[in-house]
């Protein structure tokens, strides 16, 4: 059985960051995730808003982590090579109700220590943001607020942490946890490995996972929330991030975001639901959707709409707040529980505070001479131009074909995404690694030839490559007379 | 870079792209051909089933087959034909940018010629809810994985949508074994054409079930069901009616776009209607030199119709080249009246002397109906009374004398001769 210092369980924001966090230091780390790819559970699954910071109340650990946070990504985006916009963010009122709202989350965000916040009216906003809703009258104008694509940071985070280093099990969930007088020892249906210590990143299962060590300290309940996504061409991007005044029942309310790649987000419903496993939309969601985005960008329309999903938040009965630390009578055993949002905001900052917490635990960290803080974006095809294009193709003829009709990808890009370390094995990780299949079409035209590839690449027949989850094949076999060389 | 110039540039080697470049080269044109797959023939290598070239050939073709003769006659035109070229830009002086795998190509064209076929819509487009497992897919990429894959991609089927491609795809899917448990639509009417409804569904007992679609999807792997129901006169669902049908295959049949991203990146107006581009009757854009036929246009039915049209924006393409068009007058519009969804074209040029070929299609069913052409002032023709349904395109040629000596505007319109439908 491999032994390790550290275990991290979920391969989310979370548990990548913190593996990436780890990588540095003269320790032997190994992230374990239950599905076969990184960042399929919540972290594929929200709105990329990385939160200036106001929102939270002032002292908690919110507040702190994502001032922190948010204040990382830029220099992070480019360490490692992942797309990050500062958009800033715009909370828009109607009426003086509104304003003193918002004075008083300006005041909150100034105790937070978001910089350069100001409370702007009229012309101003429009000026900001063409597209408003004529009838706002006042806003919150909050320069350091950005987007990234969630997973994007997440495959980065992963990647840098491996090429530093640190193992990387998918398939592997962790079924039961055994204490022991030097550490845990972590049950799957793949096997088992020992570590000296846990951190527990896993997400909306992260009262499960807790209990299998014995703690029984909190639950998790999911908020479901959802979420459209609109076409590039026909909706003329926003600019900045535009959140609604929230109400006391629905959270942050319904936002309009806007991505790296250009698109628009409408986000997201908020529902608590049972199952953990249920990612499902649903009519009145879509219908809360569009109205509630209208609400600030009046000619959004059913029609611009290209995709819906959903995620689920993570809310604890251990109150509102995060709810990092260590488990009260099992050493070594951390845990970061009810990670709702800004859960992607804060995720490098309490990704320091695991790491403080497992030296408190007693892990002794030692920077290593030889680690390397860089990684390397990959290919984008669409972004290059002419000449670097045309270079490009010279060099290697797979960038000269274009698979993805719609985003521009081309064959060397996906070829990329699958040899990558850490690479893509499914469709779906295709999708999110190079674009294919993001655009209008939805994968309507590229699917047949993503699988063809990926079967080429895996060396499997077609009828194994899966969409996304285990056992999610997109054909069944070959047909009647078929057979293969 | 690789810099060139042909006198008619054509993005599109389907047929309709086939035909507009042998007429252009007929008129002693240089024409390049741009394909972004592998062959020549766009969809039609993937609809193996017969029924193409009944008026052209006078023959009932398979696609293949009637991409195939259009091929040989392409490739021995003296046409340039670049496949696996993907073109990812024109720009309104008709300057086109193309990549394949010797490079980034640059190619000014004296005109161009959009041809880039249709997309499907999929299920984003029409928000069905539920989960998003694998089995889920459009009825194109299905026949994409039978007819040229080989591959499996289900075995227990049900269609949403009663588009031509959703009925075919029922009869082939049945040949080849998979089970299909019916065809859903959710308008009170079929979407595609009658003889496939017959030829496709009817002769093999597969169920079509009008007024009705599939609200939610189950499964969060691969599919495993879902669930349909009844919907109301505006189309909500009727609590109540719920079936919930256990499947591993969901195709959606839904309609057909036209492929107009490098239309409206190089300024071309769109008809709302078909999401096409408005055009004149010589198939022009409002971009000059700038010409559109076949699905980019306004999605065909049948590829006789793709290919006559195709033929005419090849001439008026050549003609622009070499400038051998007459200058038109001031154009006068041809538009949609009662019932009428789109016409195409939008306008026409008056004076010309010559014919001019309307397409349209009704906005729905009319079982006793006539048509009615129209100027402003006065009614120009009444049609005899027949049946018009949404899926047939109908054509009307409006003849020199007809066009009168005022030359106005044209409305279309089709009305009903009774009080019933
Ligand atoms: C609709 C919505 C919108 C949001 N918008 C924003 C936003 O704009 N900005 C923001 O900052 N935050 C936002 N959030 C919150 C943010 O998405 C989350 O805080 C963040 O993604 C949580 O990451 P995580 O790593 O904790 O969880 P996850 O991404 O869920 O990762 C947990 C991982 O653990 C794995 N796992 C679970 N059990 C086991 C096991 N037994 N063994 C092995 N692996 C296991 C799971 O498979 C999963 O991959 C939003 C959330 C939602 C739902
Ligand atoms: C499933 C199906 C069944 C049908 N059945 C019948 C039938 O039974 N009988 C009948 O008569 N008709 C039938 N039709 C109708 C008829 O075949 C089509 O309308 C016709 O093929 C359309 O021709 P097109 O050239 O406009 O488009 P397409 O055939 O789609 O060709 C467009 C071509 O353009 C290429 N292209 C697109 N964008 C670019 C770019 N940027 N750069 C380079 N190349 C590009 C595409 O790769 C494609 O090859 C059917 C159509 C379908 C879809």
């Amino acid at each position: 059985m491999e032994r390790y210092d550290v275990a991290i369980i979920g391969a989310g924001i979370v548990g990548t960051a913190t593996a990436w966090k780890l990588a540095r230091y003269k320790i032997k780390t190994v992230l374990l995730e239950a599905l076969p790819d990184l960042a399929c559970g919540t972290t594929k699954a929200n709105g990329g808003i990385i939160h200036a910071g106001y929102d939270p109340k002032t002292g908690t650990l919110k507040a702190k982590l994502n001032v922190q946070g948010a204040s990382e990504y830029p220099v992070l985006a480019e360490q490692l090579g992942f797309r990050y916009k500062q958009t800033g963010s715009l909370v828009v009122g109607f009426n003086e109700q509104d304003e003193q709202y918002l004075k008083m989350e300006y005041q909150n965000g100034k105790a937070n220590g978001v910089p350069d916040l100001k409370i702007i009216y009229g012309e101003e906003i429009r000026a900001l943001e063409p597209r408003i809703n004529p009838q706002a009258t006042v806003a919150l104008h909050a320069p350091t607020a950005g987007v990234l694509d969630p997973f994007e940071a997440a495959y980065a985070f992963a990647e840098n942490a491996h090429q530093n280093g640190v193992d990387v099990y998918f398939q592997f969930k962790v079924t039961g946890i055994t204490r022991k007088s030097d550490g845990f020892v972590l049950h799957s249906s793949s096997g088992n490995v020992e570590a000296g210590m846990v951190v527990n990143a896993a997400g909306v299962y992260s009262d499960v996972v807790a209990a299998l060590a014995g703690s029984q300290d909190f639950t998790v309940t999911p908020r479901i929330g959802e979420i459209l996504v609109l076409d590039k061409e026909i909706s003329n991007p926003v600019r900045n991030v535009i959140f609604p005044i929230p109400s006391p029942t629905k959270g942050k309310g319904i936002v309009v975001i806007p991505t790296v790649s250009g698109n628009v987000l409408v986000s997201a419903t908020a529902r608590n639901i049972e199952d953990k496993e249920n990612i499902s939309t649903s009519r009145e969601g879509l219908q809360e959707l569009l109205q509630g985005g209208r609400k600030l960008v009046a000619d959004i329309s059913a029609g611009q709409v290209i995709r819906e999903f959903s995620g689920l938040r993570a809310v604890s009965s251990a109150g509102e707040d995060f709810n990092i630390g260590p488990t009260p009578g099992i050493r070594g055993f951390i845990t970061a529980g009810g990670i709702q949002s800004p859960g992607l905001a804060s995720a490098p900052a309490i990704a320091s505070l695991i790491r403080d917490c497992l030296a408190e635990e007693g892990l002794v960290l030692r920077e290593k001479p030889d680690y390397n803080p860089l990684r390397k974006a990959g290919v984008r095809f669409s972004a290059l131009s002419a000449e670097e294009q045309d270079r490009l193709i010279k060099e290697n003829p797979d960038y000269g074909q274009i698979v993805c009709r719609c985003e521009y990808v081309t064959a060397g890009e996906i070829i990329d995404a699958i040899k990558t370390p850490l690479g893509a094995t499914t469709i779906d990780g295709v999708k999110r690694r190079s674009r294919a299949g993001m655009g209008r079409c939805q994968g309507g035209f590229c699917q047949p030839r993503i699988l063809a590839i990926l079967s080429r690449y895996l060396q499997k027949p077609p009828e194994q490559i899966w969409l996304e989850y285990a056992d999610s094949p997109v054909v069944m076999g070959m047909l009647k007379g078929g057979c293969r060389q | 870079m690789n810099m060139m110039s042909y006198d008619v540039v054509v993005i599109g080697g389907g047929p309709a792209g086939m035909a507009a470049a042998l007429k252009s080269k007929e008129y002693g044109c240089t024409v390049a051909l741009l394909e972004r797959d592998a062959d020549l023939g766009g969809i039609l290598n993937q609809c193996i089933h017969p029924g193409f070239g009944v008026e052209y050939f006078k023959e009932e073709l398979a696609g293949p087959e009637y991409a195939g003769r259009f091929t040989d006659l392409v490739n021995s035109a003296g046409i340039d034909v670049y496949i696996q070229t993907m073109v990812t830009a024109v720009n309104p002086e008709r300057s086109v940018m193309a990549i394949n795998q010797n490079g980034v190509m640059q190619i000014s064209a004296g005109a161009v010629v959009l041809a880039m076929g249709c997309r499907e819509r999929t299920r984003g487009a029409i928000m069905i809810p539920g989960y998003r497992p694998a089995g889920v897919m459009t009825a194109g990429i299905a026949q994409r994985y039978i007819n040229i894959e080989n591959l499996k991609p289900g075995s227990k089927a049900v269609i949403v949508g009663s588009g031509d491609i959703g009925l075919i795809m029922a009869r082939r899917m049945y040949l080849e074994g998979i089970q299909v448990l019916g065809v859903y639509e959710i308008m009170p009417y079929v979407n595609g054409l009658i003889r496939n409804v017959k030829q496709c569904l009817e002769d093999f007992a597969i169920p079509l079930y009008l007024s009705e679609t599939v609200i939610d999807i189950q499964g969060k792997g691969r599919l495993s069901g879902v669930v349909t129901a009844r919907v109301d006169e505006n189309f909500r669902p009727v609590s109540g009616t719920e079936k919930h049908i256990e499947c591993d295959l969901l195709l959606l049949s839904v309609g057909l776009i036209p492929e107009n991203d490098l239309s409206v990146r190089v300024g071309v107006e769109l008809n709302t209607a078909t999401q096409g581009p408005l055009v004149n009757n010589g198939l022009e854009t409002n971009v000059p030199g700038i010409f559109a036929c076949g699905n980019v246009l306004h999605v065909h039915d049948v590829v006789d119709n793709v290919t006559r049209e195709a033929l005419k924006a090849g001439e008026q393409a050549a003609r622009y080249a070499k400038k051998t068009g007459v200058k038109p007058k001031e154009p006068r519009k041809i538009l949609a009246g009662e019932n009428i969804r789109y016409t195409v074209p939008n306008y026409y040029h008056p004076g010309a002397g010559e014919k001019v070929d309307i397409c349209f299609r009704v906005s729905r069913p009319i079982s006793d109906g006539y048509l009615v052409v129209s100027s402003p002032e006065r009614v120009i023709l009444e049609g005899k009374p027949r049946g018009f349904r949404p899926g047939e395109m109908e054509k009307f040629s409006l003849s020199p004398k007809l066009q009168g000596k005022d030359c106005s505007d044209v409305i279309l319109s089709v009305r009903r001769r009774s009080n019933g439908n």
